[in-house]
């Protein structure tokens, strides 16, 4: 268990603005934001790298704020990996535990389930500089793990893998969380490793932590334009007249997706729908993609492709939106 | 193990540029190697051995491989903590300390042993404490390493810290999150890392420490109680006394010990020995 408690520390570019977290036992937590946000600078204190100003990490029930890195009992895996390159993978591996004093022929032996829990075998004795993306990622998050560490921090761990690994790499990290059970902060970009990982997830900009909760709360209930955007909901709009035709306060801001939209067919009658005058309609595999303005601010509606637009002008059906709180 | 990979071909410049590049270097080369070679051929081997295995010749090559050796292990070993520092920290006066490291390229080396000998002679402040332990700066094989680790020391500090500087904090940091100490890290990560590096240091302090005579003139023209000299100092003394012939002979034995020594140490250097793992077995 991990109680993060106002944790506040200015670098020159960026401050951790008082952030408050508590993870529970076995919790996967996903911290989502966009680069230079302070993810990482976030880690590296939890880590030890840097002593906050203040604000206090406990682990365990375990005051950990100010303990050096070597006594705080956290796996680290960084973006970059960080293997020692002057060592092969198997002494990588072995690396935590024989700083603690362990041979390497018992380190090896302890470490033996792991190597193939990971499929690391056929890895062992090779250098971390011919490695793949995909391996070093494993070497690394297998070093982590060999400690027994009693919380794991993920450092975009999926950055610049395709999608195929990206995907079979999911799968393992879910496969791993389930049998080690650690306590693991996942920070991303990414919203998708958010949905299938998270149990739950953060979103952090500007170093403040802006809302925590389950992806599907988050989306459903964004607390501002940012996070709303962040989440995927790309259409954000804070307009009097909308607001008139969803029968909502006046400033109400309210976020929707492009498949939110429904396009209303006009058979000569004319219907009654929200206006929405057309800027550019862009021809996807299967759908349109379309970009107009409705009441002066610009939206996107995503719309079966063999719907016909004729003229400038279309009437659209909001069929499901968010109040931005 | 050789790898069949052949380096592939680089695009081609333009001829003019290819030319300006091509011959403006092999002049600086010819400019290295003219006169080097010159020396070398100046008289026959026959004579050059026997310039060679002339006792005082000997003694002073003695003498100068020795210091210079002392001289870069001490600067290499205790050069290590100052790279670290300046690699790593932040700290107020931080470029001040830089200047400082880099100071000794820039004074004229007459003005180092000066510099010196106002330190550490007997009657000045140091020199009471030198005595206290037996030894004495002037005239003494102390004051040359004192002199070659002075003009040699900064090429090792600076070729360290750039070394280290190399090596992500974030390595030091993941190494230390998996339980190792700093010493640990030190040992078993930054300084198999760059061992290279602190080789290349050690050849460039070393190489500076063999030619340097200007300090050395100062503090220890020779050596008490033998009187021998440093090479460098040996070779003024014969082209003074004798002329050229008597300069050139051990002129030459020297570049050609330079040169053997420091193309063993190239090779060493890029041999896979210096790929240490981490930990014995």
């Amino acid at each position: 268990m991990i109680d993060i408690k106002n944790l506040l520390l200015e670098v020159p570019s960026l401050t951790i603005n008082r952030i408050t977290l508590h993870l529970h036992d076995h919790e996967y937590f996903v911290l989502l934001g966009p680069t230079g946000s302070g993810k990482s600078l976030l880690l590296d204190i939890i880590a030890g790298a840097y002593s906050p100003e203040s604000g206090e990490i406990m682990l365990n029930g375990r005051d950990i704020t100010h303990e050096r890195p070597e006594c705080r009992e956290i796996g680290y895996v960084p973006q970059d990996y960080a293997l020692f390159d002057n060592m092969k993978v198997i002494d990588n591996l072995t690396f935590g535990l024989r700083v603690h004093g362990v041979s390497h022929h018992d380190a090896y032996q302890q470490l033996k389930r792991l190597i193939k829990t990971l499929e690391l075998k056929d890895l062992l004795q090779k250098r971390p500089e011919v490695l793949s993306g995909g391996e070093k990622r494993k070497v690394a998050l297998a070093r982590a793990l060999a400690t027994s560490p009693k919380l794991l921090l993920l450092d975009e761990p999926f950055s610049g893998l395709d999608q195929n690994l990206k995907d079979r790499f999911i799968y393992e990290l879910k496969r791993i969380h389930d049998e080690y059970g650690i306590p693991t902060i996942h920070v991303t970009h990414n919203r998708i490793e958010a949905i299938e990982l998270g149990d739950r997830v953060g979103i952090l900009q500007h170093g403040t932590l802006e809302q925590v909760g389950k992806f599907d709360d988050l989306i459903n209930a964004p607390k501002n334009e940012f996070i709303a955007k962040f989440l995927g909901i790309e259409n954000v709009v804070n307009c009097r007249e909308l607001n008139r035709y969803l029968n909502l306060p006046e400033d109400t801001t309210v976020a929707f997706t492009p498949e939110d939209v429904i396009l209303l067919i006009d058979k000569g009658n004319g219907v009654d729908g929200i206006p929405v005058e057309i800027q550019q309609v862009i021809k996807l595999e299967k759908s349109l993609m379309i970009t107009g303005l409705l009441f002066e601010n610009l939206i996107k509606i995503k719309s079966n492709a063999k719907f016909s637009i004729n003229g400038d002008n279309i009437k659209i059906k909001i069929k499901k939106y968010r109040r931005i709180l | 193990m050789h790898s069949n990979k052949k380096t592939p071909k680089t695009i081609s410049g333009s001829i003019s540029f290819n030319i300006i590049v091509w011959t403006t270097s092999i002049l600086f080369i010819l400019f290295f190697i003219v006169p080097i070679l010159r020396l070398l051929l100046y008289d026959s081997p026959r004579y050059l051995l026997s310039q060679f295995l002339s006792p005082v010749n000997l003694e002073g090559i003695k003498i100068t491989l020795l210091a210079a050796t002392v001289s870069t292990v001490i600067v290499v070993i205790f050069g290590f903590p100052l790279a670290y520092i300046l690699a790593r920290y932040q700290f107020i006066g931080k470029k001040m300390i830089d200047a400082i490291v880099e100071l000794p390229i820039m004074i004229p080396h007459t003005v180092v042993g000066i510099a010196l000998l106002l330190v550490f002679a007997k009657s000045e402040p140091a020199g009471p404490l030198l005595s206290r332990f037996g030894l004495s700066f002037g005239y003494s094989m102390l004051a040359i390493v004192m002199a070659y680790m002075f003009v040699s020391g900064t090429y090792a500090i600076k070729t360290m810290e750039e070394a280290i500087k190399s090596v992500h904090p974030r390595i030091e940091l993941v190494a230390r999150t998996l339980g190792a100490s700093q010493w640990q890290v030190v040992r078993m990560i930054i300084i198999p890392q760059i061992s290279r590096s602190i080789l290349t240091g050690g050849i460039l302090s070393w190489g500076r420490a063999m030619s340097e005579v200007a300090a050395i003139m100062i503090v220890a023209p020779y050596v008490i109680p033998t009187y021998h000299q440093i090479a460098g100092i040996e070779v003024y003394n014969q082209f003074v006394s004798t002329g050229m012939k008597g300069a050139v002979g051990l002129s030459a034995v020297l570049i050609i010990i330079s040169l053997i020594i420091l193309i063993v140490l190239k090779v060493i250097q890029y041999q896979k020995i210096f790929y240490m793992p981490g930990v014995e077995r």
